[in-house]
């Protein structure tokens, strides 16, 4: 049977976007931080609502009570250790080791939040990771990168992939990832290559400006570290743009739901180019073009992505599943913990 | 009567049911598809937050859903039976210009004062009602960070270090003796002629400086420019208003930029610098009042900073992203105190 093809689109508006987002900020700053948990839930909803397949938009459900709860309670926890660490400098790194058991069950559980309060045509999405397992990824393979000089990092970030997307579920449907570490590995490979080639230009330029701007006495001239810095950016941009493009389309284009392939299409040149633009137009903006470039973002990343299935879009089964608290979004929210999918 | 064309999902299934939505005056709500039809209530609708121009959501008791494109059909049926009102304004307050306009002016303002007053007070009282001790705690882990990065043994004979030390202690006489004073000798080549003020009382030479000053007086002069950076207790209070701008930057992008991106960074960055180039003015208004109270000529501090610019040979257009301002901006600041 012929496959059908079925794109992804965004149907955001930058200018409807800055008006809910200037509004979210002061509301946010009146109520001293506590209508940000509206805030985001309006935030996410936006992106969501805005995101079709098949003349159906996806639905962010979460409740913005449970996300302040949680808020309120990373709030606490923070609060308590900054005491501890003030008053007993000592137990500062006991806390610390105290913390790292913990870790993977906070990625459990902003995971199971998030896609619990994921929705698609009213089926939920779920995930259920084990701890075990990700006490293994998260915090074994870490271990294993230091001992190893960082080449088991591919690995790790396969991992992290694998355990995320055989883990979820749409409806009673599981989602799996086929990618192997071989690919992975490629990918890496290349960036190396990549941030060798730009590290010898930098090299180059550098020696170059040495020649062309350091003072004649032999003394350096203060403002040439900035000036090398700001060279080396938009290189060392290029180099994580296309690790992001690349392990993106690498786990989506292997990523599949029972008669279903989904398929991204993302390309190096043009992340970079919108990272490069965007962060360029922030700042001259004084930050006020952020709606703008987190819209073009968006547009772009979901104009890429499609699927092709050999069923219906009918046939998915909703599941019952437990509900999940926000505590564990919002410490992995304070840590800006990127749980990458 | 009000009638919409929406889009129907039972919840149990991902199935897509194209039906029409009836809403009447008595409060019944009529679900009408191709195949069959039920009714229902409006207070048993729970009517999504309008948000934008995005589909609007409706939620049914029984777990089920309706979306529809057609906002202002909905938003007439929620004004006409008085449903969702604190979520109806919000819409008006995104959709009117002027609300726009003025929450951008709000926002702006309010950011302004956070940085030019709020930030500022809330850590000169918080390092104001710390005990000593936490000055001294953190006095001690700076010093030995340096000594292992920077600073190598002095050279300076001791008893000149001794004079010095006693000089200090005349210098400091009335102070508030919160404050132990004491003077500390180091080599540093990569810092070349330098002084630091630790918290707590600490105030660390280099040998170039001493090398560089051409009289004594110059010596207590940038002495009492450090002394200015402890009796204000300017350590502690960079440290937390550097936290503090952090958390007010992350707290205000935070959910639109991480913490760890560029448009984060460099406005904090801009910021912090900017308070340190505030210290470095509150200091010497300090050292001034100091040198009078003590009949040392002001010159000595003019020319100290001069000969202290020539020897790092600084840029002085390098304004923005500097911790201490240009030094003729400095000098003029202080010739205008003494008019």
């Amino acid at each position: 049977m012929q496959p059908n093809h079925h794109p992804f689109e965004f149907h955001g508006k930058a200018g409807e976007f800055f008006k809910i987002w200037i509004v979210n900020i002061l509301l946010s700053i009146i109520t001293l931080g506590i209508y940000s948990a509206w805030a985001k839930v309006r935030t996410r909803r936006y992106f969501y609502n805005n995101t079709y397949l098949m003349n159906a938009p996806f639905d962010y459900l979460a409740d913005p009570v449970k996300i302040l709860k949680g808020r309120l309670l990373v709030l606490a926890l923070v609060i308590v250790y900054v005491a501890i660490a003030a008053l007993f400098p000592e137990a500062e790194a006991v806390l610390i080791l105290l913390f790292i058991p913990v870790f993977p069950w906070v990625v459990i559980k902003a995971l199971k939040f998030n896609w619990y309060n994921s929705a698609y045509r009213n089926i939920r999405f779920h995930f259920s990771g084990d701890y075990l397992k990700a006490l293994w990824v998260f915090v074994g393979l870490p271990i294993l990168i230091a001992f190893t000089f960082g080449l088991a990092y591919p690995y790790f970030t396969k991992a992290r992939k694998q355990f995320v997307i055989d883990n979820s579920a749409y409806g009673t449907s599981r989602f799996e990832m086929t990618a192997t570490t071989n690919q992975f590995y490629a990918v890496y490979g290349k960036a190396l290559l990549i941030l060798l080639a730009t590290l010898l230009t930098v090299a180059g330029f550098s020696y170059a400006l040495w020649q062309g701007i350091g003072l004649t006495d032999g003394s350096i001239n203060p403002a040439l570290p900035a000036i090398l810095l700001l060279l080396f950016y938009p290189f060392l941009m290029l180099v994580y743009g296309y690790v992001y493009t690349q392990i993106t389309n690498l786990s989506i284009n292997h990523t599949f739901l029972p008669h279903i392939q989904f398929e991204s299409r993302l390309e190096t040149g043009k992340i970079c180019w919108l990272y490069f633009t965007n962060a360029l137009a922030i700042i001259v903006s004084l930050g006020l073009l952020i709606p703008w470039a987190k819209i073009r973002m968006a547009r772009y990343r979901i104009a890429c992505l499609s699927l092709n299935s050999t069923g219906d879009l009918d046939q998915f089964i909703s599941a019952e599943a437990e509900q999940a608290e926000a505590i564990g979004e919002e410490v992995g929210d304070f840590l800006d913990i990127d749980i990458g999918l | 009567m009000i009638s919409v064309k929406a889009l129907y999902y039972d919840g149990k299934s991902s199935v897509q049911t194209p039906v029409e939505l009836v809403f009447y005056e008595s409060g019944k709500v009529l679900i009408r598809s191709d195949a069959s039809q039920w009714d229902s209530t409006v207070d048993r609708l729970s009517i999504a937050a309008r948000l934008g121009n995005t589909r609007r959501n409706i939620f049914l008791s029984d777990g089920s859903k309706i979306e529809t494109d057609d906002n202002e059909a909905i938003d007439r049926v929620c004004r006409y039976f008085n449903k969702n009102r604190p979520q109806s304004l919000l819409h008006s307050l995104e959709k009117n210009r002027t609300y726009v306009l003025a929450a951008l002016l709000l926002t702006a303002a309010t950011i302004w004062a956070g940085i030019e007053f709020g930030v500022p007070l809330v850590a000169k009282t918080v390092a104001n009602s710390l005990p000593a001790h936490v000055e001294h705690k953190l006095a001690k882990e700076a010093l030995a960070k340096l000594d292992s990065w920077l600073f190598t043994e002095t050279s300076i004979d001791s008893n000149v270090q001794e004079e010095l030390n006693r000089q200090l202690q005349q210098l400091t006489a009335d102070t508030q003796r919160e404050h132990r004073y004491r003077l500390l000798f180091r080599n540093s080549t990569k810092m070349g002629a330098n002084a630091l003020a630790l918290p707590g009382g600490n105030i660390i030479l280099t040998d170039a400086l001493l090398d560089l000053a051409e009289n004594n007086e110059q010596i207590l002069a940038v002495l009492a420019h450090e002394i200015g950076h402890i009796e204000h207790k300017h350590g502690l209070r960079s440290l937390l208003q550097d936290s503090l701008t952090a958390l007010f930057m992350a707290g205000l992008l935070g959910d639109i930029a991480s913490v760890t991106s560029l448009s984060v960074a460099l406005p904090t960055v801009l910021v912090e610098t900017r308070y340190s180039r505030q210290f470095e003015l509150e200091a010497d208004r300090y050292a001034i009042e100091l040198l009078d109270q003590q009949n040392i000529p002001v010159e000595h501090f003019t020319r100290i900073l001069t000969l202290l610019e020539q020897s790092h040979g600084l840029n002085p257009e390098f304004d923005y992203l500097s911790s201490h301002p240009a030094t003729d901006k400095r000098i003029a600041a202080i010739s205008d105190r003494r008019k």
